[in-house]
């Protein structure tokens, strides 16, 4: 290593050189990130001194950021400071580190996919440190205390700066924004076409995963800290984009997330009893009494293939049946969500792929499936699936939801700024092209993506708002 | 709008026996206040609490002094220098660097 030979050569004038005591270090980066250089980014460019020595022999990109649960969290949360403060029993004060970062810490404590924990270094040692539900507990703290958590929050609120901006879609990234916003002192109105806040976490993830009071409360404190929510308006149906813009904002933000769900293409798609798989999360959302007959086959493997067939199940199925065409390994859902599903009864069936469903009189009678071998490797890094020829065969079926993901399906912007994947362009302040003022974040700009990536697009976005709104230099 | 012709009336719960019956909202419980303590000490990350002193001792000047009777930090400005060593090390973020008037 280039960077130990230079520790090891005496620079003139020291009288002691830092030596660590690895078995004594716990990794809390306070010497690292008290190092001048660290702190001057400039002085690493020195050309003639040791520090900038040491800094062109280091790959400052493989050296990690540590800890390493801070450095896997999207938005960036101290866990450290927050799991040691839980530690001594100050849960308020771990709660404040928490607020820090994160509008939304109850949601978060539920469905995070937490990639902090992979992250963790006790995990190589035994199992990682329950990063989320410690942070579930903390938020309970919240929801037994709210007035001290708002008070705390307004009095962080910066003055108001007498600027207005609309965001559309109260999902996490639309939420995360508003909060950054309304903070640092703007007029912030949040527009959606659902009848309330929180957009997949009250439209897809179903109540099981996520209780529901559970939104209301992180929702609650963001409307108390001034943030204004317009329900039940759809953009491009009851008001057009140009119409919000003119409202009176300086600037808007699009978060509409991705709804329109990927079809099988296979024949058969439209028969009675092939539901879509937002449809059917939705009516189940909205608590109204649904019961499913039979055998349902739900095709997917991602978190709404396995809320699809968990909910299908507690709606009384007869049997659960999720077919997936690669292995367990590739499985994109939660590795614990498909524990709990498998648990409560649901059939996993790995390697599979539809290939037509039989119909009589217009509805699902069967199932057609093939089976599915890997193949080389795609440009996604997982092995391809390849059918097998002649391994065809027929399975009984009620009810058919293909869960295979989703894309933005946004119809109200102009087609010159939507990528090929469906989802909004941007440029590099922020902008969509074509568009002074408007902005985009969240799975809209990125495509299906998770809670905290959301949240985290949601408050880089704001903070472009930011610069565009006071005019200061633009990347 | 949605197919959901497939989807009959509610049937009382339980009028199918070969049905495993799961509570639609079931939640595992939240953690008791000695789990979580329990569960946090086993983060190898060192105690980050109010008064950890990482300042006082970081402090090129030790400008920063412990009131020993209350042990609250004080910062002498007569002789801090203004580096923002402090403020940038405090693990809570509890330090800022304001602009001098
Ligand atoms: C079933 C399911 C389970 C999931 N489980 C998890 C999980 O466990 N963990 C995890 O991290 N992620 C999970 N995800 C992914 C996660 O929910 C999304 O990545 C995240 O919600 C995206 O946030 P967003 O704010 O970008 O968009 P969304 O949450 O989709 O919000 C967009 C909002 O915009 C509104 N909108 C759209 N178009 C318009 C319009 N024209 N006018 C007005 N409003 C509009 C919508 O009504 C919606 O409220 C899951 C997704 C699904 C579908
Ligand atoms: S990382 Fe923390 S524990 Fe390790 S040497 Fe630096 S200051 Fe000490
Ligand atoms: S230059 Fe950096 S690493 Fe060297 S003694 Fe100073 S703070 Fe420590
Ligand atoms: S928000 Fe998610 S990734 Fe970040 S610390 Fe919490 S559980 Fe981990
Ligand atoms: S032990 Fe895990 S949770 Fe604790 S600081 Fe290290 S990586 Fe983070």
């Amino acid at each position: 290593m280039a960077g130990r030979q230079v520790t090891q050569m005496a620079v003139e004038g020291r009288t002691h050189k830092p030596v660590v005591d690895r078995d004594l270090c716990q990794s809390c980066s306070v010497c690292l990130k008290e190092c001048p250089a660290e702190l001057f980014p400039e002085l690493r460019s020195d050309e003639d001194t040791t520090r900038g020595y040491v800094y062109s022999n280091t790959d400052l990109a493989s050296r990690g950021v540590f800890p390493p649960c801070f450095g896997a969290c999207p938005l960036g949360q101290q866990v450290r400071d927050y799991v040691k403060l839980l530690e001594v029993g100050k849960v308020k004060e771990a709660l404040l580190v928490i607020r820090q970062d994160n509008p939304l810490p109850g949601v978060c404590g539920y469905v995070c996919h937490h990639p902090c924990e992979q992250a963790c270094i006790r995990g190589s040692w035994d199992d990682p440190v329950s990063i989320r539900e410690l942070k579930r507990y903390a938020a309970q703290y919240e929801m037994d205390h709210r007035s001290v958590i708002v008070e705390v929050l307004i009095q962080r609120k910066e003055p108001a700066r007498g600027k207005k901006v609309v965001i559309v879609g109260a999902g996490p990234a639309g939420l995360a924004c508003g909060f950054e916003l309304v903070m640092r002192g703007y007029g912030v109105t949040v527009m959606d076409a659902l009848a309330q806040p929180g957009g997949m976490l009250v439209g897809g993830i179903p109540s099981f995963r996520l209780p529901r009071y559970v939104v209301d409360h992180d929702v609650g404190i963001i409307r108390s800290l001034g943030v204004e929510f317009l329900s039940s308006v759809r953009i491009g149906r009851d008001v057009s984009l140009p119409e919000v813009m003119r409202d009176g904002a300086e600037a808007a933000v699009l978060a509409t997330g991705a709804w329109t769900d990927l079809t099988l293409d296979v024949p058969g798609e439209g028969a009675k009893g092939c539901l879509k798989c937002l449809d059917f999360l939705g009516v189940v959302n909205t608590g109204q009494n649904v019961e499913l007959s039979g055998r349902v086959f739900v095709v997917g493997g991602g978190n709404a293939a396995i809320d699809t067939a968990r909910s299908a199940l507690r709606l009384a199925a007869e049997q659960v049946i999720v077919v997936y065409r690669r292995s367990r390994e590739e499985m994109p859902a939660n590795h614990e969500e498909v524990e709990a599903a498998i648990e409560e009864g649901v059939e996993v069936q790995y390697l599979l792929a539809p290939k037509r469903i039989l119909t009589e009189n217009g509805r699902v009678t069967g199932l057609e499936l093939v089976r599915m071998e890997l193949g080389d490797f795609d440009e996604t890094g997982r092995r391809r699936p390849v059918p097998i020829a002649g391994s065809e065969y027929i399975e009984e079926a009620d009810v058919i939801i293909p869960a295979l993901g989703q894309r933005p399906g946004v119809s109200f912007v102009d087609v010159k700024a939507i990528s090929e994947h469906d989802t909004i362009t941007r440029n590099p302040s922020g902008m969509v092209p074509g568009y002074e003022g408007l902005f985009a974040a969240g799975d809209a700009v990125s495509g299906p993506s998770t809670v905290v990536e959301a949240m985290g697009s949601g408050k880089a976005v704001a903070q472009q708002v930011m610069d565009y709104l006071e005019g200061m230099p633009r990347r | 709008m949605i197919n959901l012709s497939c989807v009959r009336e509610k049937r009382p719960r339980g009028s199918r026996d070969s049905v495993v019956e799961i509570d639609f909202d079931r939640h595992d419980p939240l953690m008791t206040s000695e789990e979580a303590q329990y569960e946090a000490s086993r983060c190898l990350g060192t105690v980050s609490c109010e008064a950890c002193d990482v300042c006082r001792l970081l402090c090129p000047d030790l400008a920063i002094t412990r009131d020993s009777l209350t042990g609250e930090i004080h910062i002498d400005l007569d002789y801090c220098k203004g580096c923002g060593i402090c403020a940038a090390v405090c693990p809570k973020g509890a330090i800022t660097m304001v602009l001098e008037e």
